[in-house]
């Protein structure tokens, strides 16, 4: 089973990639958080293969959270997660490190499409 | 002690400027600081960097290239005073002349040195109440932004994310029921969601565009100029943009963004243009802006306030934003019947 950690400020956003997840054989919901700080103290003891991050997320942001956690867990996935579907705005998150970016309006089954081709070691972009 | 009066002159009569000279010595202790041009092209770039208290503009014979250098110096970033001195009163100011942005006119014939002093008082005292303003301007400007932004946070934090999670959680629930039925009926609101969730989205965009604050004003313009291709095929776009990373201030960014999107939106509206070139420099200490098309041009007016005054507010702003990030804006336009001369407005603000 792998690993996944959600962080997102937005409740019924979790739920949903909770209850996706839960569907899903093999992939394990490992912890969430509501914002990048609660994320930051929790990740290290969880240890999760990916971490999904919604990039508006209060006091610290998205982009943020992942320049720390490229740092801290180099090994780590990192799916991005936003409502904006510009190219630029994909680039520079892609640019930023991140492994994926998927504009968070899609189908569940392209949320799963990502997050396994990104555990298989490729990265995932979504351009319209 | 006060600081000497910085006073630039410009006049081609050595006579006159020596009389005018003489009784600005006699008006202030300690004497003024003079300084008087060769040409009306070095008075121009002087009288653009802004860095005299007062110019006095003199012209024993030509009257209208004075009024012409009122008019450019103002529209690229001149803010004056302009003190017009004549000969005398037989050649008479017109009202351009004023709307050109000149304070106050005088007389050789009448100057006086308590004339003299007075007037430079008054104008003085204008432009530091035009300074007020334009403050109080440049605050009502940026709260506005404040205020969009903030609105902008709320729906794209608010509203928007709950319509997209509900559109998602919908999503898994279409994909668990089989009835085809049902299945329609859940992709029906789906859409229905969706366009809701697209219409807000580019509202929040309106408000606040996205890619500014994390990614910088080249990423800003791009996905602008993006979304422009979308909605007007008809017109070419093309960009040559300088990377800036976040080098440049949320204020300059967001001044040049929205002077930006003016642009389109005149060239839009007004030019039919079918060709546009922006270009985005940045230098060790500047930063340049120029959007430049092909369409129909425009009779530029003696002064941005004179659009204003008729309703057009859309260059009269963004003439303001410029101002108030220190930056000197130009437009280049011709009007000619039939003939697609073009507009050139350009932006330049230090780093």
């Amino acid at each position: 089973m792998k690993r996944i950690y959600i962080v997102d400020d937005h409740a019924v956003m979790r739920q949903s990639y909770a209850l996706l997840l839960q569907r899903h054989g093999a992939l394990e919901l490992c912890g969430e958080a509501a914002s990048a700080e609660e994320a930051l103290t929790q990740m290290s003891c969880v240890q999760p293969d990916l971490v999904l991050i919604d990039m508006s997320l209060p006091k610290m942001n998205g982009l943020e959270l992942l320049g720390i956690l490229r740092k801290q867990m180099p090994q780590l996935y990192v799916l991005m997660v936003s409502g904006h579907r510009d190219n630029v705005f994909i680039d520079g998150i892609l640019a930023q490190g991140a492994h994926g970016y998927l504009p968070k309006e899609l189908a569940p089954k392209q949320l799963i499409a990502a997050i396994e081709q990104i555990l298989s070691g490729h990265i995932y972009r979504c351009d319209e | 002690m006060n600081n000497p009066l910085a006073i630039l002159i410009v006049d081609d009569d050595d006579q006159q400027y020596a009389q005018i000279a003489a009784l600005l010595h006699r008006c202030y202790n300690p004497p003024p600081l003079l300084q008087r041009p060769n040409s009306d092209n070095e008075a121009l770039q002087i009288m653009t960097a802004q860095q005299h208290d007062v110019y006095l503009l003199s012209c024993a014979t030509n009257h209208g290239a004075r009024s012409l250098l009122a008019k450019q110096s103002l529209t690229q970033g001149c803010l004056g005073p302009i003190i017009f001195i004549q000969p005398q009163e037989a050649h008479m100011f017109t009202t351009d002349t004023f709307e050109a942005g000149v304070t106050a006119q005088l007389f050789m014939t009448d100057l006086t040195p308590a004339l003299l002093r007075r007037t430079i008082q008054d104008v003085l005292t204008q432009a530091l109440m035009q300074k007020q303003m334009r403050k109080k301007q440049a605050w009502l400007m940026d709260s506005r932004e404040q205020e969009q932004a903030r609105l902008s946070h709320r729906l794209h934090e608010g509203p928007l994310q709950d319509l997209i999670g509900m559109r998602f959680y919908l999503g898994i629930a279409s994909d668990v029921v089989d009835s085809a039925e049902a299945k329609e009926q859940l992709a029906f609101v789906q859409q229905n969601l969706q366009s809701v969730i697209d219409g807000l989205r580019s509202f929040c965009v309106e408000l606040r565009p996205p890619a500014l604050g994390p990614f910088g004003l080249e990423k800003a313009i791009r996905a602008e100029v993006g979304r422009f291709r979308h909605r007007y095929p008809g017109v070419e776009v093309i960009s040559q943009l300088d990377s800036d990373e976040l080098l440049l201030s949320t204020r300059v960014r967001l001044a040049l963004y929205r002077i930006f999107q003016q642009a389109l939106l005149n060239i839009v509206q007004h030019a039919e243009a079918t060709r546009v070139l922006v270009d985005l420099t940045l230098s060790n200490s500047m930063v340049h802006l120029t959007i430049q098309d092909n369409g129909r041009g425009f009779i530029l007016p003696e002064s941005w306030a004179v659009f204003a005054n008729e309703g057009r507010f859309g260059l009269f702003e963004a003439h303001e934003r410029a101002l108030n990030v220190a930056g000197h804006f130009h437009v280049q336009s011709v009007a000619a019947p039939n003939s697609a001369t073009g507009t050139t407005l350009s932006i330049t603000v230090p780093i």
